[in-house]
C-alpha cells in the first residue's frame, strides 16, 4: 500500500485531539487519565539507529518514527486510547545497495481503568491502572504485522514533592508477524516490556499561585523480552519541561544489555515530544 | 542526513502548529480577593492538572474564572453574576477531572470565607 508522507503528516497533526497527559515520561506509559469528556494528544519524534544481520548478510538502519498518540476520558477513571505510528526507514545493506521505505506501523487502541487512586495530600499522590487493548493490522506492507494482536497492561505512577516514580508491564500475544523484524515486539513472538522510571522536579523547588511551568529531569530503565529468548535493557535519560498549556521532552535511549537475535539490534536512539494544549 | 533532516522539520511544523493554535485569548487571572468560593485539591501536582481543574471548573454554568493556587492545592472561582454554585457540583467538577476534592468554603459577606 502506497502512503503519501505529506498526507499522513497533516492528517496526523490535524486530529481532534484538545489536551495532553501530563507528567509522563517518553518510555513508561503512566496511570494518569485526562478527566471526563477531555482529549488528550501527544506527538513524537524518533529518531533510531539499529545494525543486524539477516541471511542476505549484515545491514545497518536508520528508523524515523512520527507518533500521535489520542485519548480520550470515557469517565474520570476509563481512558480510551489510539496511536498512529508513522515510519520512514533507511536502509542499507554494504553488500547491496540502499533502500528507502515509509508506512505506517500496526495500531494499537486500547482501554485504561483507573482502579486505584490515592490522593495523599495537595501533591502527593498514587494511582494505578490496567491497561488492555489490541493491535490493529494497518496492512502497510513492510510495518505491519497483518494480524491483530492482543495485549494487557499495568501501569503505576507515585508522585511525592519533586519526585516521581512510575512503573509499567506489558504482554503482547502476537498473533502474527514475520520471523525477523526490525522491532521490539513486531515478530511473531510474543513481547513483555517491564519500564521503570523516576522523574525530578527541578524547578521550581516550591509550587506557589504562580505556577505555571515546572521543568524534571527523568531515566528511565525499559526491559524488552521476547517469547523467542531475545531480551535487551535500556538506560533512558531525559528532560521534560511542562507549562499549563504546552510541554516539550527530550530523551535518548541507550542500550545497555542486549541479547538480540532474532530483529535488528538497536544501537542508540533520540526521541523529541511536543504536545500541545489546544 | 536525510533522515534527520525530516526530522527536523517534522518538529519545526509540530512547534509551528502549536504556536499557531495556542495562547490566542488572554483573560487577566483571577485576583484571589475577588473569588467567591474556594475548593481545596488533593492529588494535583503539576500545571497541566492545574489547567485542566481550571478548564474543568469553568466549563461548569455559572463560573465566571477559575484560578489554581498549585501551591495551596485550592482552586479559586468567581460566579457570574447572581449565579451561585452549588457544593456538590463544584466537587463532582473536580471529581471529573481525576482529583480529590477537599473543604469547600464559600466567601461571607465580610468577605472571609466560611
Amino acid at each position: 500500500m502506497k502512503w503519501s508522507a505529506p498526507l499522513m503528516i497533516f492528517i496526523a497533526i490535524l486530529m481532534p485531539a484538545m489536551r495532553t497527559s501530563a507528567q509522563e515520561v517518553l518510555y513508561t506509559p503512566s496511570a494518569t487519565s485526562p478527566g471526563t469528556g477531555i482529549f488528550a494528544l501527544r506527538q513524537n519524534v524518533s529518531f533510531e539507529s539499529f545494525d543486524g544481520m539477516r541471511a542476505d548478510g549484515p545491514f545497518e538502519l536508520d528508523q524515523l518514527t512520527y507518533e500521535t498518540a489520542i485519548a480520550y476520558g470515557v469517565t474520570a477513571d476509563l481512558t480510551l486510547m489510539g496511536h498512529l505510528p508513522l515510519v520512514f526507514r533507511d536502509f542499507s545493506e554494504p553488500a547491496t545497495s540502499n533502500s528507502k521505505s515509509f508506512g505506517m506501523y500496526d495500531l494499537p487502541v486500547m482501554l485504561k481503568y483507573r482502579f486505584f487512586q490515592k490522593d495523599l495530600s495537595n501533591i502527593d499522590t498514587v494511582r494505578m491502572s490496567l491497561l488492555g487493548g489490541v493491535e490493529l493490522p494497518s496492512y502497510s506492507d513492510q510495518f505491519s504485522s497483518e494480524s491483530f494482536d492482543p495485549f494487557i497492561g499495568w501501569a503505576m505512577t507515585m508522585i511525592k514533592g519533586r519526585h516521581g516514580i512510575g512503573a509499567h508491564a506489558k504482554y503482547k500475544w502476537n498473533t502474527g508477524g514475520d520471523p525477523y523484524e526490525i522491532d521490539f515486539g513486531a515478530g511473531q513472538s510474543d513481547a513483555i516490556r517491564l519500564d521503570g522510571s523516576y522523574l525530578y522536579r527541578i524547578d521550581p523547588v516550591e509550587y506557589t499561585i504562580d505556577t505555571t511551568k515546572s521543568t524534571y529531569v527523568m531515566i528511565e530503565l525499559n526491559q524488552r523480552y521476547e517469547t523467542n529468548g531475545d531480551y535487551e535493557t535500556l538506560l533512558s535519560p531525559g528532560i521534560l519541561i511542562e507549562a499549563q498549556t504546552w510541554a516539550a521532552e527530550l530523551a535518548i535511549r541507550l542500550p545497555i544489555n542486549q541479547h538480540v537475535d532474532h530483529r535488528a539490534q538497536l544501537d542508540w536512539a533520540v526521541t523529541f515530544g511536543l504536545r500541545f494544549t489546544f | 542526513m536525510k533522515t534527520l533532516s525530516i526530522a527536523a522539520l517534522l518538529l519545526f511544523t509540530i512547534a509551528l502548529v502549536g504556536c499557531a493554535t495556542t495562547g490566542s485569548t488572554t483573560k487577566a487571572p483571577l485576583d484571589p480577593a475577588q473569588a467567591d468560593v474556594q475548593v481545596m485539591i488533593k492529588g494535583m501536582s503539576c500545571p497541566q492538572c492545574a489547567n485542566n481543574i481550571k478548564d474543568i471548573m469553568e466549563r461548569v454554568d455559572g463560573v465566571d474564572q477559575a484560578r489554581v493556587d498549585l501551591g495551596a492545592g485550592r482552586v479559586l472561582i468567581a460566579f457570574t453574576e447572581g449565579n451561585p454554585i452549588s457544593e456538590d457540583e463544584l466537587v463532582l467538577a473536580v471529581k471529573d477531572a481525576g482529583f480529590t476534592p477537599g473543604e469547600v468554603s464559600y466567601k461571607n459577606e465580610k468577605g472571609g470565607r466560611q
